[in-house]
């Protein structure tokens, strides 16, 4: 267990390294910071009268999924470029610990951007927790970390083999913002659409965080938050999977630096 | 006046250490050096890595300015006066860097043709001769990307060129080459100074130097050890050996040869083959001679001589400065 | 002048070529208009075409011109530098600035069709109509816009080529002139001290010209106000430009900053 921190703390610092602090703010709290008011100012100029608290929320869980998708796709991808990618395979440790210990600290780190949305609603925008179950509210925001961690590793382990890998990254963060209905309700999206959304992680924990937020139905909340972790897990495996496959594919194909 | 003229150049980095708390540390790069060099000539600055050679061509290059002294090439100031010099100037550095990779090799010449305002009417014909010079005629429309390190170190020396400069700066030029196209890249540097171009060049094997340099200076932790041609520096040393195999030896033989000037030491070794004597000296080609004429009643098997090299100049002084 | 000119033109061609090949480049001429106009859209889906128009089909745009014009300079910058081909720019005997110039020229041209990416999304796509109440007026905005445009991304592109955090700042200046310059939404939303700021920068008075031509224009004197305002912030981005490069020239060699390290 003590090695499993260690790799985490190694692969998040390798990840950042190259940060001097004064970025890490501008990085890791300004950027997502003005990325909540930029989609909060225009939901509250275009639902004008209406409670915006739902979009708030919505826009705070989800700043989480730029840091799970690129964080995760980055580092997968960094290690195959600086070929420590090999060292790994090569070597005899469990693969899913390593895989998992490697985004541990990026679901802590995500978790921490969510509650600088957070804290933009709450200053800015008068989002109002009086009376809210905080336990509830953060198991919420947790089990959305864990969806976005797992859609960041089939989206990291899909970003080995793709050849533009920015391209990628960006398209998948876009897309699950319009598919996540984090500003929208996601009624609006064609009904073609609309039943990927519910195969989608984090959609549910929004949901959930809404009610939670509005003293709904906790039972249902809970309901919701199970379903998505359960969706999260999957996810999880998947990406373990398909990196699974894509080392052994390259294994045999003998193009582990190049794929 | 030489062509180039450095000065008691200094240049001083300020770099910081520690994340939190950064501590500011100036390290001298480059400190306190002189030197010239002549038209046509092909002068060579050894020294290991960090020892001020790439910051020396940055400065002349216009690319770094000096914290001071003076840095002038073609008479004109690297700093201050860099309008016109760099139209008359250009440089290489020995690596695959400083290309558009996502370009073809005409195109990356094309646009430095532009950027060095060659004429249109001149272009065509001068992006031909270079490829054709740097063996690239065929390849011209292809990707950088596609091509082997060799010929993109060979795109590069084509990029030196476009504008004819009357000097240039090649820095490691054959860096990471195999032998064969290092030495067509050596070929081609002394052609280029055939035409009468002045070369300053860096490089960290000792064998090119010797072969490719008129004149070399060896530097180390920013300053200037060693200055002269290859011949000279190694005159200075006093690790040439002369080594005779002898049937006989006569009795005065030895003391006769510690008389000689240039010799420092001489030693006896005898075996059931023979005698074997190893003189040590300077310059062992001027008095090989000498040596001859006191071997003259002696039945002499064999005679080796072992010059110096460069190698064993270059190691004397930075060896001796780092163990210092 | 005329060698000058053909240093543009070549540099110009140069960025264009380069740029096509490039995967995060692709990103903002193709993928991003058409992801932003759909995100854009749904959330203002139900409201009147003027609307849509003004918002989702400008803010999309806009910010897309805006997006990859900084980070095309920014990111040549940085890739320059890394490939060492900054050095060899540098030295050659052509201003810098113009090279730059050639360079923030051919991004621009790639971003007016990202431009038009977006309004094929929002008149094909979405079906709304396209009326402008004043089409004249309307390109003639957009014209001057994208001159000024181009003057702020020269300066950015000075701004980036001094600084070794070239890929972080990139990669957090669009928000702040996607709200600051109201770009989605008009700047009324923001708080009243901050938008002195907005009006410091060119993409606003674009905004707010082209919002005019396309909802009607009650007063005139706005328009031309708004059209005076940007010719100033242009003409000062112009001379910051100039004065910024002279600066970069001695600054970049004295602190050794155009290489990697």
């Amino acid at each position: 267990m003590k090695r499993f921190f260690r790799m985490s703390s190694f692969s998040f610092k390798a990840l950042l390294g190259w940060l001097d602090p004064k970025l890490y703010v501008i990085y890791k709290i300004v950027d997502p910071a003005l990325q909540m008011i930029f989609y909060t100012l225009m939901v509250q100029f275009v639902y004008k009268a209406q409670d915006i608290t739902p979009w708030i929320l919505g826009n705070a869980i989800l700043l989480c999924t730029k840091n799970a998708v690129f964080a995760v796709g980055v580092m997968l991808r960094s290690d195959r470029d600086q070929g420590t990618l090999q060292m790994i395979v090569a070597s005899p440790v469990n693969k899913l610990l390593v895989f998992l210990s490697r985004v541990f600290f990026n679901v802590i780190d995500s978790a921490f951007t969510v509650v600088i949305g957070l804290v933009v609603g709450v200053l800015f925008f008068g989002l109002d927790f009086t009376g809210t179950n905080m336990l509830a509210f953060a198991l919420a925001i947790a089990v959305a970390m864990i969806g976005g961690t797992g859609i960041g590793l089939v989206l990291g382990s899909i970003a080995l083999v793709v050849k533009e890998i920015h391209f990628f990254l960006n398209v998948a963060n876009m897309v699950l913002y319009i598919l996540t209905g984090a500003s929208f309700s996601r009624e609006k999206l064609p009904s073609l659409v609309y039943p990927v959304t519910s195969l989608i992680p984090i959609t549910r924990s929004i949901d959930a965080s809404r009610i939670i937020v509005a003293h709904g139905d906790l039972a249902s909340a809970m309901g919701l938050l199970g379903m998505d972790l359960l969706i999260g897990i999957v996810y999880a495996l998947i990406g373990f999977a398909l990196y699974q496959y894509f080392e052994y594919k390259a294994r045999v194909l003998a193009t582990l630096e190049a794929y | 006046m030489g062509v180039i003229v450095v000065k008691n150049l200094r240049r001083e980095y300020e770099t910081s250490l520690g994340v939190v708390k950064r501590d500011k540390k100036i390290v001298h790069a480059v400190n306190d050096i002189s030197f010239e060099v002549e038209k046509g000539e092909i002068f060579g600055l050894l020294g290991p890595n960090g020892a001020g050679k790439t910051s020396t061509i940055k400065i002349l290059t216009t690319l770094l300015a000096p914290t001071s002294g003076e840095a002038t090439v073609l008479g004109h100031k690297c700093f201050g006066e860099e309008k016109e010099l760099r139209k008359k100037i250009n440089f290489i550095f020995g690596s695959e860097r400083s290309l558009y990779w996502r370009l073809s090799a005409y195109d990356n010449l094309s646009y430095f043709c532009d950027l060095y305002h060659v004429p249109e009417k001149m272009k065509k014909d001068r992006i031909e001769k270079l490829l054709e010079m740097v063996g690239l005629e065929d390849r011209a429309h292809y990707r950088v990307e596609t091509f082997s390190k060799g010929m993109k170190q060979r795109l590069q020396i084509a990029r030196g060129l476009v504008n004819d400069p009357e000097v240039l700066f090649l820095d490691e030029p054959t860096i990471g080459l195999d032998p064969m196209g290092a030495k067509t890249l050596r070929k081609i540097i002394k052609q280029l100074a055939e035409q009468g171009r002045t070369i300053l060049l860096t490089t960290h094997y000792m064998l090119e130097a010797d072969e490719l340099c008129d004149r070399i200076a060896i530097i180390n932790k920013g300053k200037l050890f060693a200055l002269n041609t290859s011949e000279k520096l190694k005159d200075n040393m006093d690790s040439s050996m002369i080594e005779v195999d002898l049937h006989t030896l006569r009795e005065d033989t030895v003391s006769r040869l510690k008389g000689i000037e240039n010799i420092t030491d001489v030693k006896v070794v005898t075996d059931d083959l023979g005698h074997r004597l190893k003189i040590e000296c300077r310059n062992p080609r001027q008095i090989m001679s000498l040596v001859n004429e006191q071997l003259y009643d002696n039945k002499v098997k064999s005679i080796n001589m072992r010059e110096a090299t460069l190698e064993d100049v270059y190691l004397k002084i930075i060896g001796g400065e780092q163990s210092a | 002048m005329l060698s000058d000119v053909k240093v543009v033109l070549a540099s110009c061609r140069l960025q264009m070529k380069q740029s096509f090949s490039r995967s995060m480049f692709k990103f903002c001429i193709l993928a991003y208009p058409i992801l932003a106009a759909i995100t854009f859209y749904l959330i203002y889906a139900g409201q009147n075409d003027q609307t849509l128009i003004s918002y989702v089909f400008l803010g999309t745009a806009i910010t897309s011109m805006w997006s990859s014009i900084s980070f095309s300079s920014a990111g040549d910058i940085d890739r320059e530098r890394f490939m060492g081909a900054l050095e060899v720019i540098f030295c050659s005997p052509t201003r810098f600035r113009m090279i730059m110039f050639g360079k923030v020229i051919g991004n621009t041209l790639l971003g007016i069709a990202s431009m038009f990416i977006s309004f094929l999304m929002v008149t094909l796509l979405f079906q709304v109509p396209f009326t402008l109440t004043h089409p004249l007026l309307f390109i003639v905005s957009m014209f001057v816009g994208i001159i000024s445009f181009i003057f702020i991304a020269m300066l950015l592109s000075g701004l980036l080529a001094i600084s070794r955090n070239t890929r972080v700042l990139m990669n957090c200046i669009d928000y702040p002139v996607f709200i600051l310059c109201g770009t989605v939404f008009p700047i009324e939303v923001l708080p009243e001290w901050v938008r002195p700021l907005s009006y410091l920068l060119s993409p606003t008075y674009v905004l707010e010209l082209a919002r005019m031509s396309i909802n009607g224009i009650t007063d005139i004197r706005l328009f031309y106000y708004h059209m005076l305002g940007l010719g100033i912030v242009t003409i000062l981005y112009l001379l910051a430009y100039l004065k910024f490069y002279e600066i970069i020239d001695v600054k970049a060699r004295k602190e050794a900053t155009l290489e990697v390290i």
